[in-house]
């Protein structure tokens, strides 16, 4: 599943709101806001995907 | 309740994992926001959400108190917030920053956070968790 997971955030657009599939192997919602992504799962009925926030490049984290 | 680390893309094609656990968040309105993946950051000193989860809040950002908060790329404008933040199964009630500038969705700190659990960070075990234990404080 991490795999699937790393590798479907990989192909998500930077900079970017994603809503990964429960089983978090799949991006189902895409969008530049929290909102255009929560409407998108509002749309297609999800209420199980978790929403995250993709950084401008994938470097190691240091906040 | 343990949580197992999440993977995130490194450079060259690795694999980082990162202590994010899932959240929701809710305003004054009691409009809240759905699950959002939040990173557990015992080096930040309270709670900071990025301002486009506002809107689900049905929350004016700049009606906030205004403050800043400082980080590896020096500092940034933030704007406090009493907010409700559920996680784990508990509802927490504390003042939490919004930045325009946070690179990810949120971040968990001591203040509003850390203060309400026995947190065991456990990066060695496979597969790498954490682990958060709800105390109370008498």
């Amino acid at each position: 599943m991490s795999d699937a997971r790393t590798e479907a955030l990989r192909n998500a657009p930077l900079d970017s709101w994603v809503a990964l599939s429960a089983d978090e192997t799949r991006v189902v919602a895409v969008g530049t806001t929290y909102e255009e992504v929560s409407t998108a799962l509002d749309r297609m009925g999800d209420t199980d995907s978790v929403i995250l926030k993709t950084p401008a490049a994938w470097l190691p984290m240091a906040l | 309740m343990r949580f197992p680390y999440r993977t995130a893309p490194g450079p060259g094609g690795t694999t980082l994992y990162y202590p994010f656990i899932p959240v929701r968040i809710a305003g004054f309105s009691g409009a809240s926001t759905r699950y959002f993946e939040a990173l557990v950051d015992s080096g930040a000193a309270d709670c900071i959400f990025q301002t486009s989860l506002a809107s689900a809040l049905r929350l004016d950002v700049q009606s906030g108190i205004p403050s800043v908060r400082a980080g590896i790329g020096g500092g940034s404008e933030v704007w406090v917030h009493p907010i409700t933040l559920f996680v784990a199964g508990h509802v927490l009630q504390l003042n939490a920053a919004f930045s325009d500038t946070l690179p990810l969705a949120g971040l968990l700190g001591r203040s509003g956070f850390f203060e309400y659990f026995r947190i065991t960070f456990d990066p060695a075990s496979a597969p790498p968790g954490l682990e958060l234990e709800r105390v109370h404080k008498a």
